[in-house]
């Protein structure tokens, strides 16, 4: 790893933290309505796995897998929606150019961290628990999942920038 | 038989009714009975749909059919605008011969039913994901699950009608929908009653069917590829699994084309060419609400565009450019084409055959020496040329330096110092002059023209053009050339005579300067013709006024006897200046002198006028230092006088009536000398007040008159002493008279003795009667005088 990894993955996650609000705003214009004016109805995560970051963590270990898992579901989660926006929104030209802004991020992020988990903590190996995949689903449902997704990673992504 | 026919009816013996959900079509098979297909009649059906919820015919149709002995039963397609699921449909079909005219009675009702409640554990929607073309209407139902009712039902953005069929199926209209951005319309409809809220989202896509595409045209670059080519057309709103699907088919090969379609600004597709030369491709555009194809038939041979040549280089000379460049796809015999673009802006093109060699080169000829060009290359094939390919990316090259071409123009001007002359040398590039080259010198030598002295030489620098030399009374052939770094350009030479041709120079310098007149567009001159000139120069300054005066000049031929002197220095107000001379021999000699103004402006100041002599009926004006020289803004034509008593119009004689533009009226007196710096304005009135004003005046006009000087006219003396003499000498004398009256009167003017009152009269013995008559013979007379002889006679 590189000597300043650990100030860059804080650096990075400040950085999705940043950006995360205005992600999840501009998704919602793109979508429609009824996604900006039943947003709380829609977009809520009950029922849909969201990996967690828990402030009260103790060890720095366990800080650390957990953003690997944060970060590992994001990015595939992002996969899905960039995928999905591109089907269904492709002019929606700053939507996607942020999508991928974010997404680059993440890998950076899950770049950093796997090295960071071998290096310090001896961990080759994280056991990831992933969203469902939209491919095949109907396009409101695509709209629906990706709203979800972004809410929850707006909160989330706060604890992380917090607790590092 | 006929009468029969008639009469017969075939009643529907087999009537049924099923549905296909992805097409949202409805099926309809039925037949009648054996013998009217035995007999192949020509029959006619009708056939009604009727939606059982809305209890609706909703279609009818009439289907004409000749029957066949094979007894297939026949089939019948009805597509539905309400998706089949929303409520049941019902068909039923009568028939009738063609022969006959008795409709059969209807068949029973064949019914399909919709879906009636929603399986699922929330309201279902349909149809779902539909594509609609834009402006067209689309109907929804929304039917919710057994016990439950619709609370609301609707689409966002709102276009829609909303009816209701029952509390559990509910029907949307949305009509002549418009494109949203996003390209779908979300639908929403929530049920309620029992436990809890539920609710479900659809949406439907808004978009156009795919345009025709344009400008479809196949070609390829290299024999090897065919590449297709067309315009995307219009945006149709639809993406993802929605988006354009594009085919390509080949007639002949009757084959389906395999070709990833690329569409950045025009769409292209591309695949290897086989053995086939001649093709007749059908390209295919669908997407869910149409399609639409074009056609392109060739002979692959006949449409090579070449790629654009690459890799240009190349090599000059001083008039030639070789230049070479690379084919990208060798193995075609190509065409080409090379541009060359001047400095000016001119383009030149150059055609040249190429082999089928991976080069192609060209020798552009004609070229000036030491100039830049720029070169591109296009090609074509050779056989059955059909386009040019694109530019090449251009080069430029620079041609050789050479010796500069053509000759300099050159001119002095000669002023006589101490020991000789100081001559200025002026030059300047001809139209025909090509420095062809960089690094221009000027190099100027001077010798004597009559003893064999060793030339004095200088070199200037290109930033100039002018410089001095002193030479001394003899006469001098100067030289100059440009030089650069490869030759000298040919020589302009002139000849100064000696120090004597000067002095006549100067003698002739004292030429008569004839005012010539100015033009909008210069100052015309004309000259004596000679014969013995070979040429004629002009010389002026643009600035007569500073030092150096710009000096300019112009040369003409032998036959010239005139010339417009336009300079974009002249302006109006100042006299230029303008010396003609003959040339013959490389030796100039002044001939005439010109001076005028290429627009004359009246003078700015007026003449400073001193009253120098004022008497009762006169006033002399003079204004000596006024100057008519260069100096002034046109030429001095003369003067106005204007003269007026303060209080009155003018009207003194011999003058003109000028009138002022506030209305009052001076008298005006004409000078038409402008040396004439004096006049006397006379047949003024003693004792009164005049205004006056000289003005001079040049073909520019006068300025308006801003100041007058006032004088008043004394008393006339004369006519005083007149008066003096009229008035006080008789008064005098008449005083003395008075003072002395009776001896004036006794000596002017005696009292003539009255007989009444004569002495004589007291004596009385003179007296005779009453009468006072003296006898005369009682009288002895002293005297007698006699006044008249006859009465004397008498007496």
């Amino acid at each position: 790893c590189r000597s300043n990894v650990y100030e860059q993955t804080r650096k990075q996650v400040a950085l999705l933290n940043a950006t995360a609000q205005d992600l999840f705003s501009l998704y919602l214009k793109c979508q429609g309505e009824p996604f900006s004016s039943e947003t709380d109805k829609l977009c809520s995560p009950n029922g849909f796995f969201f990996p967690d970051f828990h402030e009260n963590r103790t060890s720095e270990k366990e800080v650390m897998v957990a953003m690997y898992k944060l970060f590992a579901f994001l990015n595939a989660s992002l996969g899905n929606i960039t995928r999905d926006q591109e089907e269904l929104n492709p002019t929606a030209k700053e939507l996607l150019d942020r999508l991928h802004n974010t997404t680059k991020t993440t890998q950076g992020l899950i770049s950093n961290l796997t090295c960071l988990l071998c290096k310090n903590y001896n961990i080759f190996q994280v056991d990831v628990r992933y969203g469902p995949n939209s491919k095949g689903k109907r396009a409101f449902k695509k709209k629906q999942q990706g709203c979800q997704v972004l809410r929850k990673y707006v909160q989330v992504i706060s604890h992380a920038a917090r607790i590092l | 038989i006929f009468v029969l026919l008639e009469s017969l009816v075939f009643p529907v013996t087999y009537l049924r009714v099923s549905k296909d959900l992805p097409l949202q079509c409805l099926q309809v098979e039925w037949d009648v009975g054996k013998s009217a297909h035995d007999a192949e009649l020509s029959m006619s059906f009708e056939i009604q749909v009727n939606r059982t919820g809305e209890n609706t015919t909703v279609w009818t149709e009439f289907y004409n059919v000749t029957l066949d002995k094979s007894g297939k039963p026949l089939h019948w397609n009805w597509d539905s605008d309400l998706p089949l699921e929303c409520m049941a449909h019902s068909v039923r079909i009568r028939s009738k011969a063609e022969a006959s005219k008795i409709w059969s009675q209807w068949s029973l009702w064949e019914t399909i039913l919709g879906l009636g409640t929603s399986n699922y554990s929330q309201p279902q929607i349909f149809p779902d994901e539909k594509v609609i073309e834009e402006g067209s209407d689309i109907t929804l139902c929304c039917i919710v699950r057994k016990g439950q009712i619709i609370m609301e039902f609707f689409s966002l953005p709102a276009v829609h009608n909303f009816s209701r069929t029952n509390s559990q199926i509910g029907l949307l209209t949305a009509k002549t929908v418009a494109h949203q951005k996003p390209s779908h319309v979300t639908v929403f409809c929530q049920e309620s009653g029992g436990k809890g809220d539920h609710y479900h989202y659809v949406v439907f896509f808004v978009g156009k069917p795919p345009d025709l595409p344009h400008d479809f045209s196949c070609h390829t670059r290299d024999m090897k590829k065919i590449i297709c080519t067309w315009s995307q057309g219009g945006d149709t709103h639809l993406y993802g699994p929605h988006s354009t699907k594009y085919t390509f088919f080949e007639e002949f090969a009757q084959k389906l084309i395999p070709c990833t379609v690329n569409c950045s600004k025009r769409c292209s597709c591309s695949w290897d060419i086989n053995q086939q030369r001649v093709y007749n491709i059908m390209l295919t555009v669908e997407n869910p609400l149409g399609k639409k194809t074009a056609t392109d038939a060739f002979d692959v041979t006949h449409r090579i565009h070449p790629s654009a040549p690459s890799e240009l280089f190349g090599h000059c000379s001083d008039t030639k450019i070789m230049l070479y460049w690379k084919h990208r796809n060798k193995g075609i015999e190509l065409f080409c084409q090379t541009e060359v673009l001047h400095p000016d802006g001119k383009t030149e093109l150059h055609n040249s055959s190429s082999t089928h060699l991976q080069y192609g080169s060209i020798t552009v000829g004609g070229q000036q020496p030491y100039t830049q060009y720029t070169l591109r290359v296009r090609c074509g094939a050779a056989q059955h040329f059909w386009r040019w390919s694109e530019w090449s990316k251009a080069q430029t090259f620079r041609t050789e330096e050479a010796s500069p071409s053509g000759k300099l123009d050159i001119w002095r001007e000669i002023i006589p110092a101490l020991g000789g002359r100081n001559v200025t040398l002026f030059w300047k590039l001809t139209p025909s002059f090509q420095a062809n080259g960089r690094s221009i010198s000027y190099e100027i030598t001077w010798e004597k023209v009559e003893e064999d002295s060793k030339p004095e030489h200088i070199s200037i620098s290109s930033v100039y053009n002018t410089t001095r030399i002193f030479i001394d009374s003899d006469p001098y052939k100067i030289s100059v050339v440009a030089k650069n770094n490869v030759n000298y350009s040919l020589p302009s030479v002139m000849i100064i005579p000696g120090a004597t041709g000067t002095e006549n120079e100067l003698s002739i310098s004292n030429l008569k300067e004839d005012q010539v007149i100015g033009a909008d567009d210069g100052i015309f001159l004309s000259w004596e013709p000679r014969n013995t000139y070979d040429g004629y120069i002009v010389d002026w300054c643009n600035f007569p006024a500073l030092q150096p005066c710009d000096l300019q000049w112009k040369r003409f031929g032998p036959s010239s006897s005139s010339a417009l002197i336009s300079s974009a220095s002249f302006v109006p107000g100042v006299r230029y200046n303008f010396r003609i001379y003959g040339s013959v021999a490389n030796t100039a000699s002044l001939l005439e002198k010109k001076t005028g103004y290429l627009k004359e402006l009246a003078p700015t100041l007026d003449p400073p006028v001193k009253k120098i002599h004022l008497t009762f009926h006169a006033v002399t004006l003079s204004w000596e230092s006024y100057p008519t020289t260069a100096s002034q803004p046109g030429f001095i034509r003369g003067y106005h006088v204007y003269v007026s008593p303060v209080q009155e119009d003018c009207s003194l004689k011999e003058s003109k009536k000028h009138v002022l533009p506030d209305g009052s009226v001076l008298c005006k007196y004409t000078i038409e000398n402008p040396e004439e710096k004096r006049y006397t304005v006379r047949h003024l009135m003693p004792n009164t007040k005049y205004k006056l004003a000289v003005k001079a005046y040049t073909g520019g006009g006068e300025t308006p008159i801003a100041n007058f000087i006032y004088i008043e006219t004394p008393f006339d003396t004369n006519t005083l002493y007149l008066l003096g003499l009229l008035v006080i000498v008789p008064s005098v004398a008449a005083a003395l008279c008075h003072w002395k009256m009776k001896w004036v009167k006794a000596c002017c003017c005696p009292v003539v003795p009255s007989p009444n009152k004569s002495k004589v009269l007291s004596f009385k013995d003179l007296v005779i009667g009453s009468e006072k008559v003296l006898k005369i013979h009682d009288c002895k007379p002293d005297a007698v005088a006699v006044d008249n002889n006859s009465e004397a006679q008498t007496l």
